[in-house]
């Protein structure tokens, strides 16, 4: 189920994709305009982490600073466009079966892990980095991600009280891509959430819900 | 003169680059008052040293800081000590700079001045070799960013009088840059952009 445009572009949607991001690394995948992408935490208690480039210029790039400023909403809620350092919509989130997600906190690396407790294990930031020079890209930044399924309560005050894992077995974020992009998606420790297990995550491009 | 090691005016809507070493105190005066100014800095031994409001809210578990707190980079180390703040913790580590695209997509005008180009052009003049996409995620200092229920970003102007001033101990060698805002749309600056002073220090800045 392609956009419903009034000039429908004459070529399918690409094949599906269905990929399972083993605990500790981060996976390619690409999605076009129209396509779904769903990220599922499979096992509960997995935090995934996101980033997104666009697909022919990868200076643009999904962001977490610019998605809170484009809703004036510290956290990720249903309908909230998830926009690009260019401030133009990514992705939409369009189903949230967890609803807590993180907007703020920086994706974890090895020094973040060790000061956790976690030495020797592999942040977000290493995973990403592998995955990405693997796949030969070479962008010119790594952006922070957008942390799903971790939750980060924002206070009135301002205090963020990181939580236990949220999701359940199951839960998922879906969204509407809407522009071309290759996000990369990363199933690592955060070293913050009280609890988290060391499961897999999958992703999926869909073309029909 | 004021005997300290650098005194200076960054005229509102520009920006300007400075540096201090390690154990010298950096002021930030809101001069004219309710003027945000938009704060960057790196490492000056390693350029991909930055410091970080994300790094910052994860270490301090929350969106502000206060006197005594530390400001991190983006290696996890502490980069700035806060140690004076007139304006009671009434700052934004949350909001990315305006840049091109706040001015065109958000309010629909073009060729606007914009705190990234600032930002940027202050680094530049320090010899420091970044491209605009790579200049750090700001400290808005003396921007006022409250937070609503349901972790809703409420839109207000500063609350800052003249004066009013806040000091940073520089715990590395940095490279920094300053922008006061040019944002006078949106509530930020009380839509009347002024000039901001700065101060580098080798002693506590006491005035």
């Amino acid at each position: 189920m392609p956009l419903l445009l009034k000039h429908p572009p004459t070529a399918p949607l690409p094949p599906e994709a269905h990929i399972t991001v083993r605990h500790g690394s981060a996976s390619i995948v690409r999605a076009r305009r129209g396509q779904f992408l769903r990220i599922t935490d499979l096992e509960g208690a997995q935090p995934a982490s996101l980033v997104g480039f666009v697909d022919d210029n990868q200076a643009e790039f999904l962001s977490p600073h610019h998605t809170r400023v484009f809703s004036n909403s510290y956290v990720l809620t249903l309908g909230m466009r998830m926009v690009t350092n260019r401030r133009r919509p990514m992705m939409v989130l369009g189903r949230d079966t967890c609803g807590r997600h993180d907007l703020l906190l920086p994706g974890s690396d090895r020094y973040s892990l060790a000061d956790a407790g976690l030495a020797g294990a592999r942040g977000c930031t290493e995973a990403m980095c592998t995955a990405l020079a693997e796949a030969g890209l070479n962008p010119p930044k790594l952006p922070d991600p957008i942390n799903l399924f971790l939750d980060v309560g924002v206070g009135l005050d301002g205090s963020l009280t990181v939580g236990g894992a949220p999701s359940r077995a199951g839960d998922f974020i879906l969204g509407r891509v809407i522009i071309d992009a290759i996000f990369v998606v990363a199933a690592c420790a955060t070293g913050m959430a009280t609890g988290e297990r060391a499961g897999p995550v999958q992703a999926d491009v869909i073309n029909e819900l | 003169m004021s005997g300290y090691e650098a005194d200076f005016v960054v005229r509102g809507g520009f920006g300007k680059g400075f540096s201090a070493a390690q154990g010298q105190f950096i002021g930030l005066i809101d001069l004219y008052g309710k003027q945000a100014g938009d704060f960057v800095a790196v490492c000056r031994q390693h350029v991909h040293e930055a410091l970080s409001p994300g790094h910052t809210r994860r270490a301090l578990r929350s969106l502000f800081f206060k006197v005594g707190d530390c400001l991190y980079s983006n290696h996890g180390r502490p980069m700035f000590r806060v140690v004076r703040d007139d304006a009671g913790g009434l700052h934004d580590a949350n909001v990315p700079a305006c840049d091109p695209t706040r001015y065109a997509v958000d309010f629909g005008v073009e060729d606007h001045r914009n705190c990234l180009e600032n930002l940027h052009e202050g680094m530049v003049s320090l010899g420091i070799d970044l491209d605009t996409l790579n200049v750090p995620e700001p400290f808005n200092f003396f921007q006022n960013g409250p937070v609503a229920p349901e972790g809703r970003m409420r839109l207000a102007d500063p609350v800052s009088r003249p004066g009013e001033m806040i000091v940073l101990e520089a715990l590395m060698d940095v490279a920094c840059a300053l922008s006061p805002c040019p944002q006078d749309i949106i509530p930020g600056n009380g839509l009347v952009v002024t000039d901001m002073r700065v101060i580098v220090s080798n002693t506590p800045i006491a005035q």
